[in-house]
């Protein structure tokens, strides 16, 4: 019988970090959010996975910001990918650590459902890092179990135990906030583990591992202490997908498969909003090479404005935006069908300059290359930070492209010849609208791999 | 040899610098009056056919679109035909460059041209950073003039091992060559130590490497050769003229240390006035920063590729040099009030080719003088001109 499974997945962290109370807490760069920390994890889940953003036919994502951002960023996120104008876009609301758990379920659900070689791609960003979530994001690639002798990571929900528990109980993270009521939470979180655990002991399968994705550190302290003694408990340090907000779950699946530990039961205990799901992931060995686990080695402390960015030369509304989505968002360029030149932005070149055609075919940019020439700005307009760096690239594939890097870059740490790749960031908000674009990054991970333009 | 069709008869303008008791009109009509009590031979009013009037900032940046209309009006001559030209930094060079097709095709043949501009109507950070908020939102993104022009320098210093010093010597000329000239907007001494100490701008730009906010006119006039005899028996002819546009964006760009616009609209000079760099007896650049003019020098054929950092070292730019560069100081020391910048080059061409510059002369040998400037948005523009006697 044709089964969903899970084919690939990857994970993308933020390269900022500020103190926590026990540790550094990831938190985004201030021109990042949960667009583009959804469109990092989804294009690295798409080169794990190796079949190009045209085969996918459904996207469901759950994106949390730290803002009240509007605009339609599941549809920016869709484009960024390069996914078409007719994949069917499901956006959920982030409302809690369940989310990315609700994406990844509703992922599979259209999966199964449909009758044809139906693709999915899932994304879940938590953009709100900070005292208590880390910044990340997860995205899984749902697809259909073809051949019983390669399988897909099964998916199964098992158990899940609702309790009405009010997050007020929890207290508030805002200064003078709350105190939370630690007691009745924790005797909450008791009497659902013993209800879980109840329930497990009724089926039969082994565990090799146990994932928690709690909301919070402070919630899966209350898990984890909750089924110590019982069946279900394991030595399991604090994962990174335990405190990472909505993406948890995702996170947690990418984390348990690229463990690389061969075929493996692994049981994940996702909570939030009163209700702990627990979930029975058969993993085959084999498929650790479509899952990408990535980490960034130097953490810095993000630097940049508060409140509203730069204004741009044209207003956040301007059809300008939509006409230039595709080369802006994912760098697509216009390649002469006569000899081959290679234009951008190609709106603004209808006619090539070497040969006079008009033919041209989509061809999309390279996002890895070197430092050709550099700058550090320190004399910009209202808005801007105090001072940023900016980047004359040359790109892998013969191509120049100009443009900033994230505000926490220094100018004394970029030379010429230096490897950098091209990452979406926002360049802006502005009443709640925000602008995207490319930007320089450091490359400080080489498992980013290019992008592949499949047709449509 | 050269075109030689158009003569240049008259020349004046204004003291540049932070004109704060005079407004546009104002300043127009001085630079005018300049160039008509300069001409030799005396010049009735009546006579002008038509006139262009240079300015950039006024449509960029303000409320007022300036049009033909504000110079005739300015300048007491409505009626005149006048046409407002805006090309960038070469906005002036380039109404010049229309006024003499005019005079050339025939249907004008006393023409005007007048460059003014006041950058400081507005607070210096206004309308430096106004420019960072133009072009294309992304790739033009904090575009701010520094941006559009230190790349090819940071290349340059790269690829050939031009220094820092380097750059500072050619503020250290030409504020020494401003201290000689009555209109420029700096005065004073500097030194390589005091330009490196200066405040970073933005790499590899410090304060003191960039030219200032300016307010300031400047005025000619031009007529056809055959008449040039009736106002003066010492007119400077136009010997060759050169334009050319550049590809836009950085990214497309050919040269990474230099411009090809500047190269191109040089070559269409040089050939037209079927001369050499090596005939010239001074050069006007655009020293917007100082690492511009250093490259200026390549694309402008005064030395090979790469050497430009030691022949300002050697001097050879220098007043008593080889080839004296920005001997009015320059945009650096002079000032860039960015319509009048182009036509101010010439004024001093013509001073200097007529051998009326006083303490700042330079030694005339062929009687040929160049004027450069480059810049536009993305820096897509450049006009080139030769004047010469004969």
């Amino acid at each position: 019988m044709r089964q969903a499974g899970i084919a690939a997945g990857a994970v993308y962290f933020p390269a900022c970090a500020i103190a926590g109370r026990k540790a550094l807490r990831r938190v985004c760069s201030a021109d990042e959010d949960a667009v583009t920390l959804a469109v990092e994890a989804g294009d690295r889940a798409l080169s794990a996975w190796g079949r190009g953003a045209g085969s996918i036919d459904v996207l469901v994502v759950t994106l949390r910001h730290a803002s009240a951002a509007k605009g339609p960023h599941a549809q920016i996120v869709r484009e960024a990918l390069g996914l078409g104008e007719d994949v069917r876009v499901v956006a959920l609301d982030a409302a809690d650590a369940l989310s990315g758990l609700t994406a990844l379920e509703s992922a599979m659900d259209a999966v199964a459902v449909d009758r044809g070689d139906t693709v999915a791609l899932v994304i879940a960003a938590e953009a709100a890092g900070g005292a208590t979530i880390q910044a990340a994001a997860g995205a899984l690639i749902i697809t259909i179990d073809e051949d019983d002798s390669a399988p897909l990571v099964a998916f199964r929900a098992v158990s899940r135990v609702s309790g009405l528990t009010h997050e007020r109980w929890a207290g508030s993270e805002a200064p003078g906030g709350r105190e939370p009521d630690f007691r009745f939470i924790e005797h909450r979180y008791h009497k659902l583990s013993e209800t879980l655990v109840d329930q497990h002991s009724r089926t039969s399968t082994q565990f090799d591992e146990l994932y928690f994705a709690g909301g919070s550190v402070r919630e899966h302290a209350y898990l984890h202490r909750a089924v110590r003694g019982t069946e279900l408990a394991a030595d399991r340090p604090v994962s990174p997908a335990s405190d990472a907000g909505v993406a948890g779950p995702l996170v947690a699946v990418v984390e348990a498969v690229s463990r690389n530990a061969g075929d493996r039961h692994v049981a994940l205990v996702a909570s939030g909003s009163g209700q702990v799901v627990q979930v029975d992931l058969a993993i085959p060995g084999y498929i650790c090479a479509h899952f990408a686990w990535t980490n960034h080695g130097e953490l810095r402390a993000p630097v940049g404005p508060s409140g509203e960015g730069p204004e741009l030369s044209l207003p956040l509304e301007s059809p300008f935006y939509a006409r230039d989505w595709a080369p802006m968002l994912r760098l697509e360029a216009a390649k002469c069908e006569s000899c081959g030149y290679v234009a951008f932005p190609p709106s603004q070149r209808p006619i090539c300059p070497e040969c006079h055609s008009r033919q041209w075919q989509p061809h999309l940019l390279s996002r890895r290359g070197t430092v050709f020439s550099h700058l550090e700005n320190r004399f910009l307009p209202a808005g801007f930070p105090a001072s940023l760096v900016f980047v004359l690239g040359e790109l892998s594939d013969g191509f120049r492209y100009w443009a900033p890097m994230p505000p926490e870059v220094r100018g004394a740490e970029i030379s010429i010849g230096d490897p950098l790749r091209l990452a979406l960031r926002r360049f802006t908000e502005r009443d709640g609208l925000a602008v995207y674009g490319m930007k320089f990054v450091i490359a400080a991970d080489a498992s980013a791999d290019e992008p592949v333009l499949v047709a449509k | 040899m050269g075109w030689n069709r158009v003569a240049v008869v008259g020349a004046g303008m204004t003291p540049f610098g932070e004109l704060f008791d005079s407004g546009l009109e104002q300043i127009s009509a001085e630079a005018f009056i300049g160039a008509v009590e300069s001409v030799d031979k005396g010049f009735d009013v009546n006579q002008i056919d038509a006139a262009y009037f240079a300015n950039v900032v006024g449509s960029l940046q303000g409320n007022e679109i300036p049009s033909g209309a504000t110079l005739t009006n300015a300048i007491g001559l409505p009626g005149l035909p006048a046409t407002r030209i805006e090309n960038g930094c070469p906005t002036g060079s380039d109404a010049f460059r229309q006024a003499c097709l005019a005079v050339a095709s025939g249907v004008s043949e006393v023409v005007l041209v007048v460059g003014a501009e006041k950058l400081r109507e507005r607070s210096t950070k206004g309308s430096l950073l106004e420019s960072g908020r133009m072009g294309h939102p992304i790739l033009s993104y904090g575009g701010t003039a520094t941006n559009l022009f230190a790349p090819q320098v940071i290349r340059h210093m790269y690829e050939f091992g031009t220094t820092q010093e380097q750059l500072a010597m050619v503020a250290v000329k030409n504020w020494s060559n401003a201290n000689l000239n009555p209109k420029a907007q700096r005065e004073g001494t500097i030194s390589v130590e005091d330009v490196l100490r200066s405040p970073m701008v933005c790499d590899p730009f410090h304060v003191l490497d960039a030219c200032p906010q300016s307010d300031g006119a400047a005025a000619v006039i031009v007529c056809s050769a055959e008449r040039a005899h009736e106002f003066t028996d010492k007119p400077v002819y136009v010997a060759g003229l050169g334009l050319a546009t550049d590809r836009l964006y950085i990214h497309e760009k050919q040269s990474a240390t230099g411009w090809d616009c500047s190269r191109l609209a040089a070559e269409r000079a040089y050939t037209m006035a079927g001369i050499k760099p090596d005939n010239l007896d001074l050069a006007e650049v655009h020293d917007c920063f100082t690492g511009v003019e250093l490259l200026n020098y390549e694309d402008l054929g005064f030395c090979e590729i790469g050497a430009s950092g030691k022949a300002i070292e050697a001097g050879e730019t220098a007043i008593g040099g080889r080839l004296p560069v920005n001997p009015s100081g320059g945009l650096i020391a002079k000032g860039h009030p960015i319509g009048a910048t182009g036509v101010a080059q010439l004024v001093e061409l013509y001073t200097q080719l007529r051998e009326e510059a006083e303490s700042r002369q330079v030694r005339i040998r062929d009687g040929f003088g160049l004027q450069h400037n480059v810049g536009g948005y993305s820096v897509g523009i450049s006009v080139v001109t030769i004047l010469g006697r004969e």
